[in-house]
């Protein structure tokens, strides 16, 4: 080893770095031989020892108190962005169009099935009025809610009297496969989506779960179909979307009537043919 | 308050650095202190070795995480590690500082501002050998102090902080060859002024030891 191929290696050698083994061991062996290089090692020795001198004599330093208590004023007196899932609604501009039709096939649908089914539900005499009974367990649960008008009838099971649950594929939709058939429940549904996933496009397939945020309760999907069949698809989107609170009634859900002006929301399950195949409710 | 700190305890063992980012910028102030008080020490530290004045470490510390505040995510684990990315705010604003320090110090000096070595390293067992050992570490740092900024940061971020080639190399926004020349140059130029203050008994001439043809 040359003495310039030692001072290329010194200030390693000195600070105790992981070299070359070969390299360290050759460059020992001319400090053994050049005088000059050895001093120069040696002073580059106590060079480090003098910096870890100075290392350790301020490791435990660090900025006072006073400099915490401000900068956690300033992170309280920020705005930060509040913590919320990720919309469901595309901000894409196709899907708002894919929204407003949807919406539109939602009415028609939703009136189809009322005049279709609504022969058959079960008529709860009411106050000016009657209306659908649904399944105790299918009632959206709204704060406030003392309308005597829409309590359900304790152990009243129609279960004919209900439309049918949405299907997609057997087994398929998590939580919301498990509901009976005609059984429509409102469920908290504990899966979350994964870290930037996105939830907005749903692929139908076995096991599929489709994700609703942990604080909203959801019915399971209510088909929308005037023959009741199931008609296969592939592959669909979920929609959130806001419909007039009476279409609860054409779906035999309960509706506060004080709140009847609010719109509720729903998702829609819509194919790739852009039509809505099946809705829930959420709250 | 127990519950608090077992909280934070708790994210200082389980939680990256990158982590603790994600949830400060969601507005977690546990995140945020959890955060500070794992990195603050190291971003003193290095501040104070830059400048040698408390004060400046503290502003410097300060607007450090400030910055990362207000960075709205310029952070990239891609291009270095968090450290060396702290790193590199607290070096633009420290040089910034020792810059406009420097004109306001012709104007006047502030010794009460002067970093000093702790007293409680004095020990009272050996008060000579203690008071030299101490007479030595100012040394050094005075010397550390008197180097150009780029000479001694790389001195400061790689013998002091005991960062890598490559963090250094982050936290500088330059090669890892552009830190190791530097760094020998800077200590070259540190063994020369202890030299000078008869620190080093060795007569080892760098310059000739070029010319050395063993």
């Amino acid at each position: 080893m040359k003495c310039q191929d030692f001072e290329n290696i010194v200030n390693d050698l000195a600070r105790g770095q992981l070299i070359d083994a070969a390299a360290q061991r050759e460059g020992l062996d001319h400090a053994r031989d050049c005088q000059g290089c050895a001093a120069r090692l040696s002073d580059e020795r106590t060079l480090t020892l003098g910096l870890r001198a100075v290392a350790k004599s301020d490791e435990t330093m660090g900025a006072p108190a006073e400099v915490e208590t401000a900068l956690l004023e300033a992170f309280r007196r920020r705005a930060w962005p509040a913590v919320s899932p990720p919309s469901p609604v595309s901000s894409e501009p196709w899907s708002r169009w894919t929204l407003a039709a949807a919406a539109l096939v939602l009415l028609a649908l939703g009136l189809i099935v009322y005049r279709t089914l609504g022969t058959g539900l079960p008529q709860q005499p009411l106050v000016g009025g009657s209306r659908p009974t649904p399944h105790p367990s299918s009632r959206i649960p709204e704060k406030n809610d003392r309308d005597p008008q829409v309590k359900p009838l304790i152990g009243q099971k129609d279960i004919g009297s209900a439309p049918p649950t949405v299907a997609v594929n057997a087994g398929n939709t998590g939580n919301a496969g498990n509901a009976g058939v005609g059984e429509k429940r409102f469920q908290k549904r504990s899966h979350r989506p994964p870290i930037g996933a996105d939830v907005r496009r749903v692929v139908i397939r076995d096991g599929m779960t489709l994700y609703a945020s942990d604080s909203e309760v959801t019915t399971d999907f209510l088909m929308l179909s005037s023959s009741g069949k199931l008609v296969p698809m592939d592959r669909g989107q979920v929609i959130r979307v806001q419909i007039p609170r009476s279409a609860l009634v054409s779906f035999g859900l309960p509706m506060n009537a004080e709140r009847s002006e609010q719109p509720v929301k729903a998702d829609l399950l819509v194919g790739e043919d852009g039509l809505a195949r099946a809705i829930r409710f959420v709250r | 308050m127990n519950h608090d700190h077992e909280i934070l305890m708790s994210m200082n063992i389980t939680h990256s650095d990158d982590e603790l980012l994600r949830l400060m910028r969601a507005g977690d102030e546990r995140a945020f202190v959890t955060l500070y008080q794992r990195r603050q020490g190291s971003i003193y530290r290095f501040a104070l070795r830059m400048s040698g004045s408390e004060s400046i470490a503290e502003d410097v510390t300060q607007d450090v995480f400030m910055a990362l505040m207000n960075d709205h995510g310029n952070y990239d684990a891609a291009r270095g590690s968090f450290t060396s990315y702290l790193y590199g705010i607290a070096r633009n604003q420290v040089l910034r500082k020792i810059e406009k320090d420097r004109t306001l110090t012709q104007i006047g000096h502030d010794e009460d501002d002067e970093y000093l070595v702790p007293q409680g390293l004095i020990s009272l067992e050996d008060p000579l050998g203690d008071l030299t050992r101490r007479e030595t570490i100012e040394s050094v740092r005075q010397a550390i102090l008197a180097l150009p900024p780029h000479y001694r940061e790389v001195v400061v971020l790689c013998d002091l902080q005991e960062m890598s080639y490559a963090e250094t190399a982050a936290a500088l926004g330059c090669a890892i060859g552009t830190v190791r020349s530097r760094l020998h140059r800077a200590r070259t130029l540190l063994i020369e002024k202890l030299r000078d203050l008869r620190l080093l008994e060795n007569g080892s001439d760098p310059v000739d030891l070029m010319k050395c043809s063993v």
